[in-house]
Parts: structure tokens; C-alpha cells; sequence
């Protein structure tokens, strides 16, 4: 029994005895809605729009799908941040991590890639395990240090045994998730299930910070001691929240070594990844997952256009670009739409240390 | 309820807390005193937990809690305020309170609309309630030390350790805490270690008073003893002396 | 392996990091800040005397000493523009290092590609030395000693002088140091100019032995940062420990091993130690 009734400004959908209600009128609209709308519309609009205007989408598509997964990387990251009170400053480590495992089984062992991805996320989590004592071990800088030292790590590896990584050539052959013969139609699936993971991470992550053990992760985010103080076992959700995350941000390297069919570690390892996610987790506001679809999709258009237009001066104008946001947005993206609205709890990123001044 | 066996703690070369023993009955509300640097803070840190002890032995309830972590304290039944009042700034008072309930019940055995209501209820026990929607940033500090005490009180604790509840307080705001902090004795059933620097509030308020000098317990009996021993006084004087 | 070979390297190997990490320890001394924009200051150094030597076309020994101006000014900018407004969140400052270390590294890899082929004739010592065994590079031994002078000059300057003796104080205690009215601003450029000369005097003086393109400054940097880091964050006793330490293990594994894997093992035994010992092998988080 379905049956629809308009009243005023709103309109009922009745559906057997239950109701939805869709708000007609445009201030009462919820903004989440809307965006998920736009985000999930997007490459079809682009498609149509650039066939109209005779532009080739390709490179348009696959802006968005990096978009994605720099978003990828940095919910899970931003997550890890509030869960654990500091600031990871090796994800790209957890990347090339996931991406190596993908690669490697799929190349060698002709692995599906439905069971890389479970592969890759077990591995990502393994690790994640194996460095969480760090998180109790060491706070502010010498955290950001350790961590920073990660990824250097893994590329002196990989350089050291090349006969398996392959070092800068990369592990060719991994097998492709789509390949439908079309560039097109391959590129919007691609563009879908990295949606659909980001979405999928975006939702967990949302539910997870609205939870009671979210609620926690902003504690322990704000004052450790305090937070243990009142019968919080911080380093159990410090644990957990570092394990699964890093876990989650390998899934991206996985999405990366299908996607491009080959994975080449030193091409992420690099600094300027680094700070390509940093400021994506800080453009898009403190601690706000929302903002960091926004921040994700500014930064990778940004990327694509100086690249398009600029040539080899392409890295010194982005991240100059990159700078200035840092120095005028200290809010991020996030904080220009929600200036005042305090109410609602958002935990700040900062690496805390002796206070100076 | 509460046993200190022989508790030293060092640091350094300094010697913080030196052996030092006392036990406080189920409902007692006990005094800690002593002038500056004497060690008091240390020893409500060692007994909450934030440090481990070189010497001795701590027992709560017939149990050794010596090597036990702080949020397992917590769980047991100890909950400590703060020098400085260490409110989460970036939080609403409400939330405040939210998260030692939510902490209390290990996140699992109460549902987050449950942790609202009985964080209401005790604003509401400290006249917070209008308050609750305000970032602790921008609560003056009378309120803030109110705040404190609600927190410890969602806890739910069997003892509860209060350093400095009324430091930087004016009279009236310190007789209204004071009062306050017996009502909930009162009312909850409380045990209290209470270490204060504004010692005229303090005395009256107290039914026993240990005082701490160089790390040493140098006297513990009633108020009106303690003020005519001559140990104390020296202590004091010494204090101002110097 | 010979031990001769093996005391000679880690020498020779120590007092390179040592020069290397030295300003980076005394930023992380002083201002309690990482400088992740450090290693700029290596490619600054050594494009501004090939700047000034052929593109200006001065003589290549006021090329050299011409060259310390841009440094100095770059330092000075970093502390400037990128340190000091975000001196309170420091997640953005890390990031706002990097951003500029990246931005220089690919200025001059637009002026300078490596087909350039940037080179600096600043060879003092021809050939190899014989030490017993061991035949090191005599530049190389060269560059060693001047590290060495420079550390010392560098004690000498936090021990004996006013303004060292502030520093060390602004290192133990900020909070105390602003009540008796140091000039912190002033402190800390001061402190991030000086400490940005070993680096030029380094690179200058092992660019006829080390490889030079855009991309060298992350390489030295690396371990600088591995130095400071296992030292104790701004600790020179604890730098000075660490970097013969590392210098040891890279010439054990890389005369016994496999020179490929040098960076590896000293990153994997920093972040060992580190593990162990979080706040790195020095005690006290004061400079000196």
C-alpha cells in the first residue's frame, strides 16, 4: 500500500503503515541528503556535461576517483587522530601497505580480488597491531617522529629487496577489478565502489563518533589522564581504534593496486603524499568527517587543474595553494559552514606538548 | 575502608611522600593539611593512582590496590578533583558529566540516552542544569569547580578525593562548596579526603585532620587538637617564616 | 672486517651525521619545534653558490660565502612566516614545513633539473687517506674534522657566550625564561639562523664526494632526523651519542652486509630504541 499525500510543505510518502516525510520547503532540506545526492550524481553530470561541451570526461573521472580515495585514506585517518589523541604522520605507510599486500597476492598467486581486499585489510590491521603499543608509549612529537620514520622505513625495504617489491617499476599485473573494453564505463564502476567504500567508511565512522565509545575517543582525544580518571581504559581504545583504522586506510592502497593495475610503493611513500593527506584531514576541519569529502574533493581537482594547466610548475603552485588555505582556513572547509553551532561536540586534532608561552 | 601502609614516593632526589600510614573509616570525612610542597597533592595522585609508589601499600575495601591501573580505581569506587580543576575545555558541561557515566558503565552496560538523563540529574544536584549547554571554557571558575564535583559524583565513587576545591574562591563562594560538599557526603554515603589550603572552611567542615610536613604525617586527630600541637605550629610558622 | 676500517667509518660516518643533525637538534633544543623544513636548508646552501658562481658570475670563493645570505634569510623566513603563526597548532606547522620544503625542493628542480648538472669544486683533500687498513676519501675526512670544529665551536657558544647561555635557558624552561623577560622572537630567529650554517657548510663540503640533485635534501635529512631523534629531541649530548652510534652501524652493515641497507637498519634500530626508550638516549629535555 503506498500512497502519497501532499500537505502543506511537506509531502508523506505512505508505505504499508509507515510513513517518511520529505520536507518541501527549501530551509527545513537536510544538507547530509543533498550532499549525498550531489556526490552520488556527480560523474553522471560531468559525463553528460562534458559530451555536451565536447571535453573528454576521462581525466575528469578519475580526478573523482582520487578524490575518493584521498578521502578514503583520511576518514579512517581522522578517526585514528580523535581515537587516539595523535597525530599520525605516517598513513601513507598503511597505504603502500595494503597496496603491497594486494599487489603481491594478486600477481603471484592469482588471488581474487575479493579476498585481496580481506587480505589487505587483515594485513593493514596486523600491522596496525603490531606498532599500537607506540600509542601508549609515546606521545605529541616523538609520536609524529615514529611514525614519521615509518614510511622511510618501507621505502628503504622495498628499495633493498627489489627483486620482490620491484622498487620503482612497481608490481605489474595486478588484476583489474573492471575491464569492460570501454575507458568510460570501466571508470564509473571504479568511481562507484570507491564511493561506495568511502561512503561505507563515512557512515562507520559517523556512527561510530555519535556512539558511547566515540565519546570516549573525544575524551581521549582532549585529556588522556582525565579520561582515565573516570574509568575509561584508554589504552584498550587506543588499541582498537589504531589496529582497525590502519586497517582501514590499507584498503585504499588496496583500491589503488586494482584500480591502476600495478602498484609502485616510492610513488606513495613520498613526503609530498604526506602532506597531500595531512592537509586534506585538516582542510576539512577539525575533526569533522564531512568536511573531509569537501576538503578531498578541493584539494584533488586542485591537483588535477595545476597539473592540466601548469605543467612542471604544477607542485610548487599546489602546494602553495595548499599553504595559504592553511593560513586562512585554520577552521577548514567544515568550520565555514558550521561557525557557530558549538553545541555539537567536535574533538580538536593538535599534538599536544610543553606549553611555551 | 581506605589503608596507607608505609607509602613512600621519590622524585628525583626528593622524597615527596615519606612513609607514611593512616586509615579513614567508611563515612568519615577527613582533612588533609600541611603547607606548601608538604606532599599532599602526591599522596592523593598515588591513591587515585596517577603514580606508582616506591614503598608500600595501598588497601581499599579489604583490597591491595597497590600495582592496580587508574581507570580500574576509578571502577572500584575512587574518584579524585583536580588541583586546577582539569574540566575538558572543549566540552559542554553536560558532557562533561556524560563521559565519567559513560566511562563508569565501560561504555556497554548504559545506552547514551540513559548517560544524558543522569548527567541532567547531577547538574541539576549542583544547580548546573541552565548551564549545560555552555563550553567548560566559558564557565567562570566557581561553577567550574562545581562542575568538578558533579563529575566525580557520576562516578558513583565510595571515596571521594577533593584537592583544592576552594583555591581561588570568594568566602561566600567557599562556604557555599563547603556546604555543599557535606550535603553529598550526606547524601551519597560518601567517604572524603579533602585537601585544602583555605584551612578556616576546611576545619569546621572536617571531623578529622592529618597534616603533612616534608613528606611526613606529622599529626591526625580532630580540628580543634590539631591546632594546638606543637608540631603543626611549627610547621606553619616555619611556612611563614620563610 | 678489519676494526681499523670499522673505527675509521664509524667516525668519519659519525661526525658527518653529527654535522648534519647539528642545527636540527639545536631547533628542537631551543624552539621545541621539528623543523621538518630543515632539509631545504641543504639545497638552499649549495644551488645559491652555483646561483651566484654562474648564473651571477662571481668568483666561486664569494659564491661560497655569498651563498650563507640566503640561508640565513630562508631560516629566518621559515621562522617567520611559518613557525610562529602556527607556534599553537602544531599538526598545521609540521604540515606547513613540509609544504615549504617541498616547495623549495621543486623550485629548483624547475630552475635546476639534474641535467644541469650542478656541481661544486670545493675538493680540498686529492685522493684517498691510508689509516692502517682503511683508505677514506680524504675529503670526506676532511669534511669530518670541519664537523667537528664546528661542534665545538657550537659548545663553546652555548656555554660560554650571553646569548647561548639565554638559549640554554629558553631550553629548560620557557615558561621561566618569559617571566624574566627574554625576547623570545628574537631568541628563536637567532637560533633557527644559527643552527641553519652546519647544514650549507656540510653540503658545500661533501658535494664533490655525495651526488647532488634537487631531490638530496630528504637523503641528508633523513638522517638528521634519525640522529635527533635517537639523540633525544634536542639533547647535543644525546645528538653527539646517537650520531656516532648510527655512524657505527652503518659502517658495520655496510662493509659487513650490504650497502643498500644502511638507512634501513639505522631507521630500524632508531625506531627500536624509541620504542624502548620513547624519549630517545638522552635524559633531560634541555640542550645541553
Amino acid at each position: 500500500m503506498v500512497r502519497l499525500e501532499p500537505r502543506r510543505g511537506r509531502l508523506i510518502l505512505h508505505l504499508a503503515r509507515r510513513k517518511f516525510d520529505w520536507v518541501i520547503e527549501t530551509r527545513y532540506w537536510r544538507n547530509p541528503t543533498i550532499g549525498f545526492l550531489i556526490w552520488l550524481l556527480l560523474p553522471i553530470v560531468i559525463y553528460y556535461f562534458a559530451s555536451l561541451i565536447g571535453l573528454k570526461p576521462v581525466a575528469l573521472l578519475s580526478t573523482l576517483i582520487s578524490a575518493n580515495i584521498l578521502a578514503m585514506i583520511c576518514i579512517p585517518l581522522t578517526l585514528q587522530i580523535i581515537g587516539t589523541g595523535r597525530v599520525n604522520f605516517g598513513p601513507h605507510f598503511f597505504v603502500a601497505i595494503g597496496g603491497y599486500v594486494a599487489a603481491l597476492l594478486s600477481k603471484n598467486f592469482d588471488v581474487h580480488p575479493a579476498l585481496t581486499l580481506f587480505t589487505a585489510f587483515a594485513f593493514g590491521c596486523l600491522i596496525g597491531l603490531a606498532l599500537s603499543p607506540i600509542t601508549i608509549i609515546s606521545k605529541g612529537l616523538y609520536f609524529v617522529l615514529i611514525t614519521l620514520l615509518l614510511p622511510f622505513i618501507l621505502w628503504e625495504f622495498v628499495y633493498w629487496r627489489s627483486d620482490i617489491f620491484g622498487a620503482e617499476t612497481g608490481i605489474p599485473g595486478v588484476e583489474l577489478l573492471f575491464w569492460t573494453g570501454d575507458l568510460i564505463t570501466d571508470l564509473m564502476y571504479y568511481f562507484y565502489l570507491s564511493f561506495i567504500i568511502t561512503f561505507v567508511l563515512l557512515l562507520i565512522s559517523d556512527r561510530v563518533l555519535r556512539s558511547r565509545y566515540g565519546f570516549l575517543m573525544g575524551v581521549i582525544n582532549e585529556d588522556e589522564e582525565i579520561a582515565a580518571t573516570y574509568g575509561t581504559n584508554v589504552n584498550r581504545i587506543k588499541i582498537i581504534t589504531f589496529t582497525l583504522t590502519s586497517g582501514a586506510i590499507a584498503i585504499a592502497g588496496w583500491f589503488l593496486a586494482h584500480y591502476q593495475g600495478s602498484f609502485t610503493g616510492p610513488a606513495w611513500l613520498t613526503p609530498a603524499f604526506l602532506v597531500i593527506i595531512l592537509l586534506t584531514t585538516t582542510l576539512g576541519g577539525k575533526g569533522a568527517i564531512y568536511g573531509i569529502v569537501i576538503s578531498s574533493y578541493v584539494i584533488a581537482i586542485l591537483r588535477e587543474v595545476t597539473r592540466t594547466t601548469l605543467g612542471e610548475f604544477s607542485t610548487v603552485a599546489l602546494f602553495t595553494i595548499l599553504l595559504i588555505f592553511l593560513y586562512l582556513l585554520p577552521e577548514g572547509f567544515w568550520g565555514l559552514y558550521r561557525k557557530k553551532r558549538y553545541r555539537e561536540y567536535a574533538p580538536s586534532i593538535r599534538i599536544r606538548r610543553r606549553e611555551v608561552t | 575502608m581506605l589503608k596507607v601502609e608505609n607509602l613512600t614516593k621519590r622524585f628525583g632526589g626528593i622524597i615527596a611522600v615519606n612513609d607514611v600510614s593512616f586509615e579513614i573509616e567508611k563515612g568519615e570525612i577527613v582533612g588533609l593539611i600541611g603547607p606548601n610542597g608538604a606532599g599532599k597533592s602526591t599522596l592523593i595522585n598515588l591513591i587515585s593512582g596517577f603514580y606508582k609508589p616506591d614503598k608500600g601499600k595501598i588497601v581499599f575495601e579489604g583490597k591491595d590496590i597497590t600495582k592496580i591501573e587508574m581507570f580500574k580505581r576509578a571502577k572500584l569506587g575512587i574518584a579524585r578533583t583536580f588541583q586546577n580543576s582539569r574540566i575538558v575545555s572543549n566540552m559542554t558541561a553536560l558532557m562533561n558529566v556524560l563521559y565519567a557515566i559513560i566511562g563508569r558503565e565501560n561504555g556497554e552496560n548504559i545506552s547514551l540516552h540513559e548517560a544524558y538523563v543522569e548527567s541532567i540529574y547531577y547538574l541539576d544536584l549542583f544547580g548546573l542544569l541552565k548551564k549545560r549547554d555552555i563550553l567548560a571554557s566559558d564557565l567562570p571558575i566557581y561553577e567550574l569547580r562545581l562542575l568538578e564535583l558533579a563529575r566525580a559524583l557520576a562516578l558513583r565513587p565510595k571515596i571521594l578525593l577533593i584537592d583544592e576545591a576552594l583555591a581561588g574562591l570568594n568566602p561566600v563562594e567557599a562556604e557555599n562548596v563547603s556546604k555543599l560538599i557535606n550535603r553529598i557526603k550526606e547524601e551519597f554515603n560518601l567517604t572524603i579526603i579533602w585537601v585544602e589550603h583555605v584551612l578556616k572552611v576546611l576545619m569546621r567542615s572536617v571531623e578529622r585532620v592529618l597534616v603533612m610536613h616534608y613528606g611526613k604525617l606529622i599529626a591526625d586527630s580532630t580540628p580543634a587538637e590539631v591546632v594546638r600541637n606543637q608540631q603543626v605550629i611549627d610547621a606553619y610558622i616555619g611556612e611563614e617564616a620563610v | 672486517m678489519d676494526p681499523t676500517i670499522a673505527l675509521v667509518y664509524t667516525f668519519v660516518f659519525g661526525s658527518l651525521y653529527l654535522g648534519m643533525a647539528l642545527g636540527f637538534t639545536i631547533i628542537a633544543g631551543v624552539l621545541r619545534i621539528f623543523n621538518l623544513a630543515y632539509g631545504a636548508l641543504f639545497l638552499v646552501a649549495a644551488y645559491s653558490v652555483w646561483f651566484f658562481w654562474k648564473d651571477v658570475g662571481l668568483t666561486f670563493g664569494i659564491s661560497l660565502i655569498l651563498a650563507f645570505i640566503p640561508v640565513a634569510a630562508f631560516a629566518a623566513f621559515t621562522y617567520l612566516a611559518v613557525v610562529r603563526p602556527f607556534i599553537r597548532t602544531e599538526d598545521y606547522m609540521l604540515a606547513a614545513l613540509i609544504c615549504v620544503f617541498i616547495i623549495v625542493e621543486e623550485i629548483i628542480n624547475y630552475f635546476y633539473p639534474e641535467i644541469v648538472g650542478v656541481y661544486l669544486p670545493t675538493k680540498v683533500a686529492e685522493g684517498t687517506v691510508k689509516i692502517g687498513t682503511a683508505s677514506v676519501p680524504g675529503q670526506m675526512l676532511f669534511a669530518a674534522a670541519v664537523s667537528l670544529t664546528m661542534i665545538v665551536i657550537y659548545l663553546l657558544f652555548f656555554i660560554k657566550t650571553k646569548t647561548g647561555l639565554i638559549m640554554r635557558a629558553i631550553s629548560q624552561d620557557p615558561y621561566a625564561s618569559k617571566i624574566v623577560g627574554v625576547n623570545f622572537d628574537k631568541m628563536f630567529v637567532i637560533s633557527m639562523v644559527i643552527a641553519s650554517i652546519p647544514p650549507a657548510m656540510i653540503i658545500i663540503l661533501i658535494a664533490p664526494v655525495w651526488a647532488l640533485d634537487p631531490f638530496v635534501g630528504w637523503s641528508l635529512f633523513s638522517y638528521a632526523i634519525i640522529v635527533t631523534v635517537l639523540g633525544g629531541l634536542g639533547n647535543l649530548k644525546g645528538t653527539i651519542i646517537a650520531a656516532y652510534i648510527i655512524g657505527f652501524i652503518n659502517a658495520t652493515v655496510g662493509f659487513l652486509i650490504d650497502p643498500r641497507m644502511m638507512l634501513f637498519s639505522s631507521l630500524v634500530i632508531t625506531v627500536a630504541v624509541l620504542v624502548v626508550k620513547p624519549k630517545g638516549l638522552a635524559r633531560a629535555e634541555s640542550i645541553w
